[in-house]
Protein backbone atom coordinates (compact mmCIF):
# COMPACT_ATOMS: atom_id res chain seq x y z
CA UNK A 1 0.00 0.00 0.00
CA UNK A 2 2.78 2.38 0.91
CA UNK A 3 5.01 1.64 -2.35
CA UNK A 4 1.46 2.08 -4.31
CA UNK A 5 1.36 5.56 -2.28
CA UNK A 6 4.60 6.70 -3.08
CA UNK A 7 3.42 6.76 -6.92
CA UNK A 8 1.04 9.75 -6.44
CA UNK A 9 3.01 11.64 -8.88
CA UNK A 10 1.81 9.15 -11.29
CA UNK A 11 -2.10 9.88 -10.67
CA UNK A 12 -1.46 13.56 -10.20
CA UNK A 13 0.27 13.80 -13.90
CA UNK A 14 -2.78 11.12 -15.21
CA UNK A 15 -5.17 13.24 -13.96
CA UNK A 16 -3.85 16.58 -15.17
CA UNK A 17 -3.76 14.89 -18.54
CA UNK A 18 -7.08 14.20 -18.62
CA UNK A 19 -8.25 17.60 -17.25
CA UNK A 20 -6.77 19.48 -20.08
CA UNK A 21 -7.79 16.87 -22.56
CA UNK A 22 -11.23 17.69 -21.59
CA UNK A 23 -11.30 21.39 -20.61
CA UNK A 24 -7.77 22.64 -22.13
CA UNK A 25 -9.22 24.31 -25.53
CA UNK A 26 -11.59 26.77 -23.02
CA UNK A 27 -9.37 27.41 -20.45
CA UNK A 28 -6.70 28.34 -22.86
CA UNK A 29 -8.80 30.30 -24.49
CA UNK A 30 -8.38 33.29 -22.93
CA UNK A 31 -5.26 33.66 -20.86
CA UNK A 32 -5.46 37.82 -20.47
CA UNK A 33 -6.03 37.65 -16.78
CA UNK A 34 -2.41 37.41 -14.99
CA UNK A 35 -3.15 34.96 -12.11
CA UNK A 36 -5.49 32.42 -14.34
CA UNK A 37 -2.10 32.67 -16.91
CA UNK A 38 0.61 31.68 -14.23
CA UNK A 39 -1.79 28.78 -12.78
CA UNK A 40 -2.12 27.86 -16.44
CA UNK A 41 1.49 27.81 -16.68
CA UNK A 42 2.70 26.69 -13.87
CA UNK A 43 0.31 23.76 -13.18
CA UNK A 44 1.51 21.58 -16.37
CA UNK A 45 5.11 22.47 -15.69
CA UNK A 46 4.49 20.75 -11.82
CA UNK A 47 2.88 17.80 -13.87
CA UNK A 48 5.76 17.88 -15.64
CA UNK A 49 8.52 18.23 -13.40
CA UNK A 50 7.07 16.00 -10.74
CA UNK A 51 6.62 12.89 -14.17
CA UNK A 52 10.17 14.03 -14.73
CA UNK A 53 11.50 13.07 -11.80
CA UNK A 54 9.67 10.27 -10.92
CA UNK A 55 10.87 8.66 -14.62
CA UNK A 56 14.46 9.27 -13.24
CA UNK A 57 13.81 7.63 -9.84
CA UNK A 58 12.58 4.93 -11.65
CA UNK A 59 15.19 4.80 -13.87
CA UNK A 60 17.73 4.86 -11.48
CA UNK A 61 16.49 2.03 -9.32
CA UNK A 62 16.28 0.12 -12.64
CA UNK A 63 19.81 0.89 -13.11
CA UNK A 64 20.82 -0.23 -10.23
CA UNK A 65 19.62 -3.50 -10.36
CA UNK A 66 20.81 -4.47 -13.86
CA UNK A 67 24.19 -3.25 -12.52
CA UNK A 68 26.84 -1.26 -14.19
CA UNK A 69 27.73 -1.45 -17.81
CA UNK A 70 23.83 -1.75 -18.98
CA UNK A 71 22.83 0.73 -15.96
CA UNK A 72 24.07 3.74 -17.77
CA UNK A 73 22.50 2.91 -21.44
CA UNK A 74 19.41 2.60 -19.11
CA UNK A 75 19.77 6.02 -17.56
CA UNK A 76 20.96 7.52 -20.66
CA UNK A 77 18.57 6.29 -23.25
CA UNK A 78 15.49 7.20 -20.14
CA UNK A 79 16.45 10.79 -20.58
CA UNK A 80 17.09 11.09 -23.84
CA UNK A 81 13.58 9.78 -24.48
CA UNK A 82 12.07 11.85 -22.47
CA UNK A 83 13.82 14.66 -24.12
CA UNK A 84 13.35 13.82 -27.34
CA UNK A 85 9.46 12.89 -26.35
CA UNK A 86 9.02 16.52 -25.27
CA UNK A 87 10.57 18.67 -28.15
CA UNK A 88 9.05 16.46 -30.51
CA UNK A 89 5.43 16.69 -28.71
CA UNK A 90 6.44 20.75 -29.12
CA UNK A 91 7.23 20.78 -32.86
CA UNK A 92 3.97 18.35 -33.35
CA UNK A 93 1.74 21.36 -32.27
CA UNK A 94 2.88 23.43 -35.02
CA UNK A 95 4.91 24.43 -38.13
CA UNK A 96 6.48 27.99 -36.50
CA UNK A 97 7.31 25.74 -33.53
CA UNK A 98 9.48 23.49 -36.17
CA UNK A 99 12.88 25.19 -34.55
CA UNK A 100 12.00 24.08 -31.00
CA UNK A 101 14.42 21.03 -31.45
CA UNK A 102 17.30 22.72 -32.60
CA UNK A 103 17.23 25.78 -30.49
CA UNK A 104 16.70 23.12 -27.17
CA UNK A 105 19.99 21.33 -28.54
CA UNK A 106 21.93 24.46 -28.60
CA UNK A 107 20.78 25.55 -25.01
CA UNK A 108 21.01 22.19 -23.76
CA UNK A 109 24.63 21.88 -25.24
CA UNK A 110 25.67 25.31 -24.22
CA UNK A 111 24.16 24.92 -20.06
CA UNK A 112 26.33 22.00 -20.54
CA UNK A 113 29.66 22.61 -21.90
CA UNK A 114 29.69 26.52 -20.46
CA UNK A 115 26.93 26.65 -17.51
CA UNK A 116 27.81 22.82 -15.73
CA UNK A 117 31.81 22.93 -16.40
CA UNK A 118 31.99 26.32 -15.66
CA UNK A 119 30.14 26.00 -12.40
CA UNK A 120 32.40 22.47 -11.60
CA UNK A 121 35.11 23.89 -12.11
CA UNK A 122 35.06 27.34 -10.51
CA UNK A 123 33.15 25.85 -7.14
CA UNK A 124 36.10 23.13 -7.36
CA UNK A 125 38.59 25.13 -7.98
CA UNK A 126 37.64 27.50 -5.17
CA UNK A 127 37.48 24.28 -2.57
CA UNK A 128 40.67 22.51 -4.23
CA UNK A 129 42.29 24.82 -5.56
CA UNK A 130 43.45 22.28 -8.28
CA UNK A 131 41.22 19.04 -10.00
CA UNK A 132 42.24 16.17 -11.95
CA UNK A 133 39.55 15.27 -14.76
CA UNK A 134 38.68 11.64 -16.25
CA UNK A 135 40.19 13.11 -19.57
CA UNK A 136 39.49 9.94 -21.35
CA UNK A 137 35.95 10.04 -20.77
CA UNK A 138 35.82 13.68 -21.24
CA UNK A 139 37.74 13.19 -24.47
CA UNK A 140 35.46 10.64 -25.56
CA UNK A 141 32.53 12.93 -25.30
CA UNK A 142 33.95 15.85 -26.50
CA UNK A 143 35.41 13.70 -29.64
CA UNK A 144 31.57 12.69 -30.57
CA UNK A 145 29.86 16.19 -29.47
CA UNK A 146 32.26 18.16 -32.06
CA UNK A 147 31.82 16.45 -35.28
CA UNK A 148 27.95 15.82 -34.47
CA UNK A 149 26.81 19.05 -33.54
CA UNK A 150 28.93 21.27 -35.76
CA UNK A 151 27.73 19.56 -38.98
CA UNK A 152 24.02 19.29 -37.76
CA UNK A 153 24.00 23.25 -36.52
CA UNK A 154 26.08 25.04 -38.13
CA UNK A 155 26.98 23.02 -41.50
CA UNK A 156 23.30 24.08 -43.04
CA UNK A 157 24.34 27.84 -42.99
CA UNK A 158 27.20 27.20 -45.27
CA UNK A 159 25.95 25.02 -47.57
CA UNK A 160 24.26 26.41 -51.14
CA UNK A 161 21.98 23.65 -52.40
CA UNK A 162 19.43 25.29 -50.67
CA UNK A 163 18.94 28.68 -49.47
CA UNK A 164 19.33 30.01 -45.97
CA UNK A 165 20.31 27.64 -43.01
CA UNK A 166 18.67 24.48 -44.32
CA UNK A 167 19.67 21.20 -46.11
CA UNK A 168 19.00 19.37 -48.86
CA UNK A 169 17.45 15.84 -48.50
CA UNK A 170 20.58 14.22 -49.12
CA UNK A 171 22.61 16.15 -46.94
CA UNK A 172 19.28 15.13 -44.36
CA UNK A 173 19.65 11.61 -44.81
CA UNK A 174 23.51 11.88 -44.41
CA UNK A 175 22.99 13.90 -41.07
CA UNK A 176 20.58 11.27 -39.86
CA UNK A 177 23.22 8.09 -40.78
CA UNK A 178 25.88 10.06 -39.59
CA UNK A 179 24.11 10.59 -36.30
CA UNK A 180 22.89 7.25 -35.39
CA UNK A 181 25.93 6.00 -36.35
CA UNK A 182 28.10 7.93 -34.38
CA UNK A 183 26.10 7.82 -31.18
CA UNK A 184 25.69 3.90 -31.63
CA UNK A 185 29.07 3.80 -31.83
CA UNK A 186 29.69 6.17 -28.80
CA UNK A 187 27.16 3.78 -26.76
CA UNK A 188 29.11 0.63 -27.35
CA UNK A 189 32.16 1.77 -26.30
CA UNK A 190 30.45 3.46 -23.23
CA UNK A 191 28.84 -0.06 -22.35
CA UNK A 192 31.08 -2.58 -23.48
CA UNK A 193 34.45 -1.83 -24.82
CA UNK A 194 35.83 0.50 -22.19
CA UNK A 195 33.23 1.96 -19.83
CA UNK A 196 35.62 0.97 -16.73
CA UNK A 197 37.94 3.64 -18.36
CA UNK A 198 35.53 6.08 -18.95
CA UNK A 199 33.74 5.31 -15.86
CA UNK A 200 36.06 5.47 -13.06
CA UNK A 201 39.93 5.72 -13.38
CA UNK A 202 42.01 6.99 -10.66
CA UNK A 203 39.50 7.64 -8.14
CA UNK A 204 38.43 5.11 -6.11
CA UNK A 205 34.58 6.48 -6.26
CA UNK A 206 32.44 5.80 -9.31
CA UNK A 207 31.07 8.67 -11.08
CA UNK A 208 27.97 8.13 -13.32
CA UNK A 209 28.11 10.35 -16.49
CA UNK A 210 25.26 9.97 -19.38
CA UNK A 211 24.78 11.94 -22.37
CA UNK A 212 21.31 13.45 -22.21
CA UNK B 1 16.54 36.98 -40.55
CA UNK B 2 13.38 37.21 -40.27
CA UNK B 3 12.57 33.50 -41.84
CA UNK B 4 15.16 32.09 -39.39
CA UNK B 5 12.50 29.70 -37.74
CA UNK B 6 12.71 27.18 -40.39
CA UNK B 7 16.73 27.48 -40.32
CA UNK B 8 17.72 24.00 -39.58
CA UNK B 9 21.38 25.43 -38.95
CA UNK B 10 22.01 28.56 -35.60
CA UNK B 11 22.80 30.68 -38.01
CA UNK B 12 26.20 32.50 -38.61
CA UNK B 13 26.02 34.76 -35.37
CA UNK B 14 25.09 31.83 -32.67
CA UNK B 15 27.85 29.60 -34.51
CA UNK B 16 30.31 32.46 -33.32
CA UNK B 17 30.34 31.86 -29.80
CA UNK B 18 29.21 27.99 -30.54
CA UNK B 19 33.11 27.19 -32.13
CA UNK B 20 34.36 29.59 -28.85
CA UNK B 21 32.44 26.57 -26.79
CA UNK B 22 34.05 24.03 -28.45
CA UNK B 23 37.73 25.32 -28.90
CA UNK B 24 37.38 26.33 -25.11
CA UNK B 25 35.95 22.70 -24.27
CA UNK B 26 38.86 21.20 -26.20
CA UNK B 27 41.70 23.68 -24.23
CA UNK B 28 39.92 22.52 -20.87
CA UNK B 29 40.30 19.01 -21.28
CA UNK B 30 43.33 19.35 -22.93
CA UNK B 31 44.69 20.22 -19.61
CA UNK B 32 45.62 17.42 -17.05
CA UNK B 33 44.31 19.72 -14.17
CA UNK B 34 41.97 22.55 -13.65
CA UNK B 35 41.61 25.57 -11.61
CA UNK B 36 38.96 28.25 -11.16
CA UNK B 37 40.27 30.56 -14.01
CA UNK B 38 38.94 28.19 -16.09
CA UNK B 39 35.88 27.72 -14.85
CA UNK B 40 35.54 31.38 -14.89
CA UNK B 41 35.91 31.56 -18.44
CA UNK B 42 33.35 28.92 -18.98
CA UNK B 43 30.85 31.03 -17.49
CA UNK B 44 31.69 33.53 -19.40
CA UNK B 45 30.49 32.16 -22.59
CA UNK B 46 27.91 30.86 -21.03
CA UNK B 47 26.71 34.38 -20.01
CA UNK B 48 27.63 35.23 -23.37
CA UNK B 49 25.00 33.09 -24.54
CA UNK B 50 22.37 34.49 -22.21
CA UNK B 51 23.11 37.96 -23.72
CA UNK B 52 22.58 36.64 -27.40
CA UNK B 53 19.05 34.73 -26.34
CA UNK B 54 18.43 38.65 -25.27
CA UNK B 55 19.72 40.92 -28.09
CA UNK B 56 21.40 40.20 -31.10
Amino acid sequence: MSAALKEWPLAASVATTLVFLLLGQQWLADLSNPFWFALMLLWPLAAILLSAFALVRHAESVAAKVGEPLGTLVLTLAVTGLEAMMIAAIMYSGPSESSVGRDTMFAVIMIVLNGLVGLCLLLGGLRYREQTLNLYGANAFLAVIIPLTVLVLVMPTFTTTTGGATSSPLQSVFLIFMSVGLYGTFLALQTRWHCERILHRGHGRRERQHGG
Amino acid sequence: MEDEAHYHGLGELRSLPYHLTLLLSIVTFMLPRTNVLLGAVHLLMFLAYLMLLFER
